[in-house]
């Protein structure tokens, strides 16, 4: 179920009504975990068979874990959960990867094999469930999480709607305690959460789909040769702002739509083009797979106390396996490569010059904004290229290589997209240290009813295509 | 707790110290005046609630198919999704025919779709607009690629949405698919494109009333029809004249290319008819109407003899009916020189089924 659909819209009224109508707290919590199966399930039932196979599995692993005295068997059901639930990931969305890759490397190897790709559908959410559930069990073999005590406590952390298909990857220890006592959203926080859905909504339907992906889609979806730098750069900066528009759309939704719950899940997004420095761009940009993948994959690899070398190879396969989580392609690798390049040189030169500091002067401060944010953009070009020819002729036309190519943007398209960017970009920066909320809370009252009334109505005129949310493939 | 375990430092939520309540009951009242102003002022230029032609109304249609592989299906573009009226051949059969043609595409997709991806064995009418019977790429194929890429993955929540759906165009005017959602005013915006720019002509808006069975009826609104015919003719001229052929090939290679397409096309059109009849199902070509300029530009760019002749000889169908050969389905103007008008697609139905 799409949250820019009319059947989300009825969904969440009865969810809503329903969950304030009952006044038993474990009765509430059964509403919303049976409404989120019905959520997940409205794309295709028999996936919830997987989710229920997977909560089921994390919460025996999680609790034989906590029960055996032994190391090894604690080690056990660790591995039990790992397999379970990677074991999913790796057959629904790396099958055909790997297979394809398989065969690639056997031809290079001069053997002439031929591979039929497995129909294989790709479960909605799988990558953002698996590792939710995965951080559960780590966690408690870590010993820094006691196991839940309500099995439907955990399946509603396994399956809350609100967050389900595409994030933010909450952390237990974030949510169940939550569960613990009735929750109940004041006349404010609901009117709050219905703001944010509206304004993540917003951004997803009006500046993501409207304004942004045309002219994305024309630029990446060309296939005839190289295209202009003009509309090259434009197409690329488009995707910049359409992924984020997309992704943080649905990450606030799911804000607002778990404050009308009662429930508090974490930011995913800190206005991520103000990012200075690449490390910066990882606390501000996806923040729940970023310390997703610090906590549970770079520390554990040793993280940055294991001298320079290891530490840029830590950095190195930390973002190689991030690119892949977002996609079964090597394109993917190659943009987690390219911000593990990123990273390790940002660590190199900090290491080098300890005394220089690039944000004590405003000039200094706009000069590494702009670098980081240029090449946040170039680095998107391997993200929405389905091929490495597609990447090559992209860069060779931006760095004005190759002059001639094909101008294939309508210029309304191009204003909307110049617009667009320049307003986020300048956005972020006015906002780099500030919160949303100290924002509005500033504002007038008759501006905040003309802003949202101006996103609602922007979203009635648009009439909606129910385009899915990009991060869904993921 | 350990920052470590907790994916943010902070779990807490600041409220903006705002009257949330009343804040969003005004916004609710100022944005329903809106939309009723927006909605009274569409009505004012002519506008009326209809059906959307979308991906949802083909994928439920399209699903009937399998329900009754024998029913008669009608493919093609909208040419033959404006002018067949369903309800002629109701009366006349018996059974409503199931509408799948769709606006300006390339109906070989679906042909192809239903000969090899259903066990489709009734009677199919499929509609040739002769030069879109051999468009390589574009809109003509992007639009039932993703229409039967829909119906294979329509999901529950889409089936219930679009029910939804339904129920708002019913009833609103502005709930409009050419002209009146926000990316196409933004469209229509008069900007002058770059000079050398390699943008396609823009295709001219489909007025049409439809229904749930998809019967789509041309229109005009009201107080707008010069205008309109005016503006959907201009439309035409661009697009029925075929760009010049890429530079990296000379004419002579081009002609070659096209000329080997064309003869792939018609092989596999007929290897599909053959799919089709040997299951029992019987293939019925008609070439619609059309007048005035558009028909001098199909003459002069894909003239009779080597396009329709070629479909109607090659093909193997059943049987083939083009206007200009049969007097009783050649008296007929069409208003904006492409289309049918509704009053004329009732009295071309009747007279095709008198043929068949």
């Amino acid at each position: 179920m799409l949250f820019n659909s009319l059947i989300f819209v009825i969904f969440f009224s009865l969810i809503v009504l329903l969950y304030y109508t009952v006044k038993d707290w474990k009765k509430q919590k059964s509403i919303l975990l049976i409404g989120s199966y019905l959520f997940y399930a409205a794309w295709n039932p028999p996936f919830v068979l997987l989710l229920w196979f997977s909560t089921v599995v994390d919460w025996i692993a999680a609790k034989k874990i906590e029960q055996s005295a032994e190391k090894s068997q604690k080690k056990f059901w660790l591995c039990v959960s790992l397999v379970v639930n990677l074991g999913f990931l790796a057959f629904f969305k790396y099958g055909n990867f790997a297979l394809e890759s398989f065969t690639g490397l056997l031809n290079l190897a001069g053997m002439s094999v031929q591979w039929a790709p497995l129909d294989i559908i790709l479960p909605v959410g799988i990558s953002f469930y698996t590792f939710q559930t995965l951080s559960y069990t780590i966690d408690v073999y870590r010993g820094d999480l006691k196991p839940s005590k309500s099995f439907l406590d955990f399946a509603l952390y396994v399956t809350f709607f609100p967050q389900l298909v595409a994030g933010p990857i909450v952390r237990a220890v974030d949510f169940i305690p939550q569960c613990e006592s009735p929750k109940k959203a004041n006349t404010n926080q609901f009117g709050w959460g219905l703001y944010f859905m509206t304004l993540g909504l917003f951004q997803k339907v009006v500046l993501a789909d409207v304004f942004l992906a045309p002219a994305a889609d024309a630029v990446f979806g060309w296939s005839k040769g190289p295209l202009a730098p003009l509309d090259t750069w434009i197409g690329t900066l488009a995707f910049t702002g359409q992924i984020f528009f997309d992704f943080a759309g649905y990450s606030t939704c799911a804000i607002g739509a778990a404050l009308c719950l009662g429930f508090v899940i974490p930011d995913n997004f800190r206005f991520p083009y103000a990012a200075m420095g690449f490390s910066n761009f990882w606390q501000r940009w996806h923040i729940s797979l970023s310390s997703w993948l610090r906590d549970y994959l770079y520390i554990s690899l040793g993280g940055n106390r294991v001298g320079a070398a290891r530490t840029a190879i830590n950095l190195m396969f930390t973002m190689l396996l991030g690119g892949l989580w977002h996609g079964a392609s090597w394109t993917f690798v190659a943009w987690g490569a390219l911000h593990g390049v990123y990273l390790i040189i940002e660590h190199s030169l900090k290491s080098i010059f300890p005394n220089i500091n690039m944000t004590e002067t405003r000039p200094k401060r706009i000069f590494v904004r702009l670098i980081t944010f240029f090449f946040v953009v170039i680095s998107w070009v391997f993200f929405r290229s389905n091929t490495f020819e597609k990447v090559m002729l992209s860069f060779l036309a931006m760095f004005g290589i190759i002059k001639d190519g094909a101008m294939i943007l309508p210029t309304i398209e191009i204003y909307k997209v110049v617009i667009v960017i320049f307003a986020l970009v300048m956005s972020h920066w006015f906002m780099r240290e500030n919160k949303i909320e100290y924002f509005v809370e500033k504002l007038p009252k008759p501006l905040v009813v003309a802003f949202w009334s101006f996103m609602v109505f922007a979203l009635i005129i648009t009439q909606g295509g129910n385009n899915a949310f990009i991060y869904f493939q993921f | 707790m350990r920052s470590s375990i907790s994916s943010s430092n902070s779990i807490e939520r600041v409220i903006p110290s705002q009257p949330w309540g009343k804040l969003a009951l005004s916004s609710l009242l100022i944005t329903l005046l809106l939309t009723f102003g927006w909605e009274a002022y569409w009505r004012s230029q002519g506008y009326k609630p209809t059906l959307n032609d979308n991906k949802d109304l083909w994928a439920i249609n399209r699903g009937k198919v399998d329900k009754n592989p024998k029913r008669t299906v009608i493919i093609g573009s909208s040419r033959i999704l404006f002018g067949f009226d369903l309800d002629v051949w109701e009366n006349k059969y018996n059974e409503t025919p199931l509408q799948l043609a769709t606006v300006g595409t390339n109906p070989s997709l679906y042909l192809d779709h239903l000969a090899n991806e259903s066990q489709f064995s009734g009677t199919l009418i499929l509609g040739i607009t002769p030069p879109l019977f051999f468009v390589p790429e574009g809109m003509p194929v992007d639009l039932p690629t993703g229409n039967i890429k829909h119906f294979k993955n329509f999901s529950p929540a889409q089936k219930i949405s679009h029910s939804l759906g339904m129920l708002l165009d019913k009833n609103l005017a502005f709930i409009e698919q050419e002209d009146i959602p926000l990316q196409k005013m933004l469209e229509n915006l008069p900007i002058q494109n770059r000079q050398g720019a390699q943008i396609g002509p823009k295709i001219p808006p489909y007025f049409m009333s439809l229904d749930e069975r998809r019967e789509g009826n041309f229109y005009l609104r009201k107080g707008f029809e010069s205008q309109l015919l005016n503006r959907i003719q201009q439309g035409w001229i661009p697009l029925f004249t075929p760009p010049p052929p890429p530079p990296i090939f000379t004419p002579e290679q081009f002609q070659k290319i096209f000329a080997d397409h064309m003869n792939k096309t018609l092989e596999k059109a007929k290897s599909n008819i053959q799919k089709i009849q040997s299951r029992g199902g019987k293939v019925i070509l008609v070439r619609y109407p059309s007048t005035e300029k558009v028909r001098e530009l199909e003459n002069k760019f894909a003239p009779r003899q080597a396009f329709w002749d070629r479909i109607a000889n090659e093909t193997g169908a059943d049987k083939s009916f083009h206007f200009e050969d049969h007097p009783t389905l050649s008296n007929f103007t069409c208003p904006e020189w492409s289309h049918l008008s509704s009053e004329d697609a009732t009295r071309f139905t009747e007279e095709l089924i008198k043929l068949l």
